[in-house]
């Protein structure tokens, strides 16, 4: 493939090569090249440049030859160089490869374009071609739909409360339908609890043909898992720019855990796949939950907030909030965000006024729409005083309903702001702390939502575990990957065994469900520290080096405590 | 730490260890020091507190059941006017169920039924409690327990005292007919069976009693407590009825063991042994031992009292058991609240001492703690061995603590990662094809017709050949898939067992949380096997072949022959009662593909080597 030749190779000539690699001269042999610095061979010569010989022999200095470029090394030396080695691409290559190129010389925020970067956006081009990704949604389509077709399977999947929540289950939103269409408030019973806007989407949805509500669901599930695709694809090049730029603050030790695009180049079609082959997602998917559309309007973000648009990033995180609430948490790392990724150079405070008032603005324009559908006050507030009151202590995969039920009434309130505290009050401290990884931090403050709110179920789950793949450069660090991941899969398992037994078979109670659900929401929460933790211990060894000069007896024990 | 590191180095023993562990603690639970007597959690029921009426006589009892003893269509009527003569109100329910699924496939040959009930409504209370006494009927010989519920109805109806409503339910057709009368009670359809609504009800069953005599006298009392799945019976029920039949010295057992006379004795142990086996045996079946099984699918606390008779032994009349069955129903005329209390797991050795959850379930534990070690082992050893070396290069230069570090350091991180390619993804694809190939076999059942006319074979000759022949190309697609498709490199066979290991400890984990006893009895003989299968050369590849071949679902049937036959066990399934079949066709047998493609990747780990 043509395409594939850019990314390999680059014709330079040995006059070209000279000055990148500080040597005296380079001669050409048959099958290699040798470069010669004070008399002497550089015994070890760069590893990243192959030499790959021109067959009719050449003359050493004039004749261009091919150089097999494996990037990471190259940047050691003179960038400026390479650059120009790149600039005097041949003309072998066809119009639209030089056009590719052309496309990858525009990138944003740097002047000049790293062939690294060259190699790793052509490559994740070529990787995932639409026609290999095309095959993977068809399948994962086909898969949905062989499910949909099992009536028996998908009722006993939506009656796991594991699966479908007060607030997010089909059942309800039928019953919704059902009530609008009698003509009575959405809000007034205790049927429906979900968005206004939502409901009203679905009733004209199945007035048109019952059939689009299952693509509808399918589609949910495409479009995030390709949100996602392309979030990876964004976030992994921007790292590799950030990692290799000439004047960033990395330590020339660190060579060995850094970011390399031949490990990170099937990352982004591992997470998309992930996202639409999880158990957690297809269950989601299968039993109608509308939990879904939070997924995808949490992915688009996601993949908003990479682009630097401050319009669609707050769209998307507006309607997530308005469908669940909780991802308010993640404003500020939509300000982060933008003051990273922006085009212009506003300063911080700037970014976060108009991130904060752009979400106000498509916040309000929301309820102003439901507002208009609905015509009372109540189609926003119940919504939400049904998230934050947590009235339906219907049994499900979080620490809420157990505790609320105990719990004395008197108690209640209190209780009840402390539990939503918890929710919400690590996003300040990790917002501080990770403010100049903001998409780690949206990453984290995703996990924590979905592990502790008010009414949790498998495809919040689903959502940030299919997205852990981002932080595979990381995992060497993590500490008890594999007691969690066991911890995480066995109770993940157990819990609808444990359903059964207390309430199919009746010979267990409600201890054991609890037990193996706090049991789930615990392993939740460890492997979210954890990869937190190796993201951290990471970024430290790629500031300090991996085995820093220790200078002050502080250093030492911190260092130790590290390891 | 360091505990840790010598525990990982000799993984092997230390499985063998926890194995033999867990099956010694296993036997150990029948030495009568490690299971304790039976005692009553619900006070409610103060059983023995009230002194029998003993209105009835044996006579009585006797000259009711001489009308059962003719035609079906005529005692049924007899059976009708009996119970509105005694003054209950009485209903019947006709239903039809089709009982066998691959012999009749194509044309539903409807078997048909009646169950006849009588309400004896609670002179005292609404009537929102009531208390079933289920006689079944059977067509070939007389269940004398008929006289003794009409005598009992009869005395009842001149009693003031009764709380709760008594349904006298006289079922056909075994479990069918309680299942129909229970179906159409809850008012929950099920596919198999087509029954009219009942015509009446009373109120939410809070108990019934199951019995069945066959002989005009009996010797003692066998107790059948096993439902469906593992389930079993509030065990303050089962208190009671042993604490009558003490009170009225009747001899009583539970799976035809008796209590021993020395319980500290070798022959005490041993009895108490071969009872829980013998209870342990039907529980793993997944099938119940009498209708109080359908009753407990239905969250009603029930029983079964079989009465037995032999000809060595002294014989009681049914006079004595009718004033058990009155003093159960006295005693669960005082029940306040829906059983709770006590135990829902529990084994019985005797009928007087049983053996908790907690203490059963720790030897489960340790057995499954083997393969988890293993798997734990196989995935730490390369960093432990690492840190081995380190840490010995390390203790001569301990003065320098920043030389230290930097080793660490550039043990872990400085040495250009060589990640040998782990194959995860390979793991995951041949994990989903085991499972794609359970599920083939799980819904092969299905394709029994079309078999049966290409062969021109019986029904069920040609479901045993169709499972069969899945199970085979299983096999055969395993061998040649890893032999000429797909190979593993060592590190990917190393990972495929680990999750084989892991993926073992977690089903049987999660199957013995449902049904204790079948959890460990495969977990008995899987868990050896599990845990030494390895990628091999040579005579011990046959070895393991061999061992493979000895537990696989065919063979462990053969075994098994006479306890259900695999049809049954089939329509079981489809009747939504015993989730045996899926139990072993979607996790037992790809658990067992797996283990078999481990075998089958050896040849080629070598070559990659």
């Amino acid at each position: 493939m043509g395409k594939q030749r850019i990314k390999n190779y680059v014709n330079a000539s040995l006059s070209d090569v000279i000055p990148i690699f500080n040597c005296d001269y380079a001669r050409a042999d048959n099958d290699k090249v040798s470069l010669y610095k004070d008399q002497e061979s550089l015994s070890d010569p760069p590893s990243g440049l192959n030499f790959i010989s021109n067959p009719a022999g050449f003359d050493s200095n004039n004749s261009k030859f091919k150089l097999e470029i494996s990037p990471l090394t190259l940047f050691e030396k003179s960038l400026k160089d390479v650059c120009q080695t790149t600039n005097t691409i041949s003309d072998e290559f066809t119009e639209a490869e030089q056009v590719q190129c052309r496309d990858v010389y525009t990138l944003p925020s740097t002047s000049y374009v790293e062939p690294d970067i060259l190699y790793l956006l052509i490559s994740v081009q070529n990787k995932h071609s639409a026609v290999e990704m095309l095959l993977y949604i068809s399948l994962a389509v086909l898969l949905r739909a062989w499910l949909f077709a099992a009536p028996e399977f998908v009722s006993w999947l939506s009656s796991l409360p594991e699966v479908s929540t007060p607030l997010s289950s089909w059942h309800r939103v039928v019953e919704g339908i059902s009530v609008l269409k009698q003509g009575g408030s959405i809000h007034e019973g205790d049927s429906y609890h979900g968005s206004t806007l939502l409901l009203i989407f679905m009733s004209r949805l199945q007035e048109y043909s019952p059939l689009l509500l299952y693509l509808m669901f399918a589609t949910c599930d495409i479009v995030t898992s390709l949100a996602l695709l392309r979030f990876a694809e964004k976030f992994i090049r921007n790292e590799l720019i950030d990692i290799y730029k000439p004047d960033n603050d990395i330590s020339s030790q660190s060579k060995s855990i850094k970011l390399n695009e031949s490990g990170m180049k099937d990352i982004p079609l591992l997470i998309s796949l992930l996202y639409l082959f999880n158990p957690f997602t297809i269950a989601t998917c299968v039993s109608k939950c509308t939990l879904i559309f939070s997924n995808m309007f949490l992915a688009l973000f996601l993949n908003a907030s990479l682009s630097g648009s401050v319009f669609s990033t707050t769209l998307f995180l507006a309607l997530a909030t308005y469908e669940s609430l909780y991802p308010i948490v993640l404003l500020f790392a939509a300000a982060l965000c933008y003051y990273k990724y922006q085009k212009t150079s506003w300063t911080i405070y700037t970014c976060m006024l108009l991130t904060t008032l752009c979400f106000l603005m498509w916040l309000s324009l929301l309820f102003v729409i439901a507002y208009l559908h609905d015509e009372s006050p109540e189609s926003i507030v119940s919504h939400y005083s049904f998230i934050l009151r947590v009235p339906d202590q219907t049994p499900n995969v979080g620490v809420f309903w157990y505790f609320f039920t105990e719990v004395f009434d008197h108690f209640q309130s209190f209780f009840l702001c402390v539990f939503q505290l918890n929710v919400i009050v690590f996003s300040i401290p990790m917002s501080i702390k990770l403010r100049s990884h903001p998409v780690c931090l949206s990453f984290i403050l995703i996990g924590i939502v979905a592990a502790l709110k008010s009414y949790p179920s498998l495809g919040d789950a689903g959502l940030w575990l299919s997205i852990l793949p981002l932080w595979s450069h990381t995992f060497k660090y993590l500490r008890m990957a594999i007691v969690t991941s066991i911890m995480l899969i066995t109770t993940a398992i157990v819990c609808p065994v444990m359903w059964n037994l207390w309430i199919g078979a009746r010979s267990a109670n409600a201890n054991f469900f609890f037990a193996s659900s706090l049991a789930y929401t615990t392993a939740q929460v460890l492997i979210l520290t954890d990869v937190l933790l190796a993201y951290l211990k990471w970024h430290y060894h790629l500031r300090e080096g991996v085995c820093p000069k220790l200078e002050t007896s502080n250093e030492k024990a911190m260092i130790r405590l590290l390891n | 730490m360091k505990l840790l590191k010598k525990l990982l180095c000799n993984v092997n023993k230390v499985c063998v260890f926890t194995y033999l562990a867990g099956v010694i603690w296993f036997i150990l639970l029948s030495h009568p020091q490690f299971h304790a007597r039976c005692y009553f959690s619900e006070n409610a029921l103060s059983p023995g507190l009230v002194h029998s009426q003993f209105a009835s006589s044996n006579n009585e009892i006797a000259r009711f059941n001489r009308y059962f003893t003719g035609d079906t269509e005529k005692t049924q009527q007899t059976m009708i006017s009996l119970l509105q003569s005694i003054g209950l109100e009485v209903h019947q329910q006709k239903f039809a169920f089709r009982e066998d699924f691959i012999n009749q496939p194509e044309e539903f040959q409807l078997k048909n039924g009646t169950n006849i009930y009588g309400f004896m409504r609670a002179p005292r209370s609404a009537g929102t409690e009531s208390v079933v006494i289920n006689i079944p009927l059977f067509h070939s010989q007389p269940n004398y327990a008929v006289g003794i519920a009409l005598a009992l109805a009869k005395q009842m109806r001149g009693e003031m005292h009764w709380a709760k409503d008594i349904v006298f339910l006289f079922t056909e057709h075994g479990s069918y007919g309680a299942q129909a009368w229970l179906d159409a009670y809850h008012g929950t359809p099920s596919f198999h069976i087509a029954a009219d609504p009942l015509t009446s009800h009373a109120g939410s069953i809070q108990a019934a009693i199951v019995m069945e005599m066959k002989d005009k006298s009996f010797t003692y009392i066998n107790l059948k407590l096993e439902g469906y799945n593992g389930q079993l019976p509030n065990m303050d029920l089962s208190n009671l009825a042993v604490r009558l039949f003490k009170l009225h010295e009747i001899l009583a057992s539970v799976n035809y063991q008796f209590h021993p006379y020395d319980p500290s004795t070798m022959d005490g142990f041993k009895s108490f042994l071969k009872t829980t086996l013998k209870m342990m045996k039907q529980l793993s079946t997944g099938m119940s031992s009498g209708n109080h099984g359908d009753f407990l699918r239905y969250n009603i606390e029930a029983i079964t009292l079989e009465g037995i008779r032999s000809k060595q032994h002294p014989n009681r009349d049914l006079l004595a058991l009718h004033r058990i069955l009155e003093g159960i129903c006295r005693s669960l005329n005082n029940l306040l609240e829906r059983f709770h209390q006590s135990f829902f797991f529990y084994l019985l050795p005797s009928t007087e001492r049983y053996i908790s959850i907690g203490m059963y379930m720790p030897c489960l534990g340790l057995v499954l703690l083997a393969p988890l070690l293993k798997a734990l082992s196989m995935l730490v050893r390369s960093e432990i061995t690492d840190s081995d070396v380190t840490e010995e290069q390390s203790d001569d230069q301990k003065e320098n603590i920043d030389d230290i570090l930097q080793d660490v350091g550039s043990k872990y991180f400085e040495e250009t990662v060589q990640t040998p390619t782990t194959q995860w993804n390979s793991v995951v694809q041949m994990m989903i094809l085991c499972h794609v190939a359970g599920y083939l076999l799980f819904r092969s059942p299905s394709f029994t017709p079309v078999w049966s006319s290409m062969f021109s074979l019986t029904f069920t000759t040609s479901f045993i050949f169709l499972l069969v022949t899945v199970h085979l190309a299983a096999l055969v697609f395993m061998e040649l898939h890893s032999q000429h498709f797909f190979s593993f490199t060592q590190e990917g066979a190393k990972n495929f067992r680990v999750a084989s290991l892991l993926h073992a400890a977690i089903a049987v984990g999660v199957i013995s949380i449902m049904n204790f006893s079948l959890g460990f009895i495969v977990s008995l003989f899987l868990v050896p096997v599990v845990t030494f299968i390895q990628t091999r050369e040579g005579w011990l590849k046959y070895l393991q072949k061999l061992s493979l071949i000895i537990i696989s679902l065919p063979l462990i049937h053969f075994y098994t022959h006479h306890a259900y036959e695999v049809v049954q066990i089939y329509n079981f399934h489809l009747t939504n009662r015993s989730w045996l079949f899926p139990a072993a066709s979607l996790v037992y047998f790809p658990m067992w593909l797996q283990l078999w493609g481990i075998t089958c990747c050896s040849k080629h780990v070598e070559i990659a080597n």
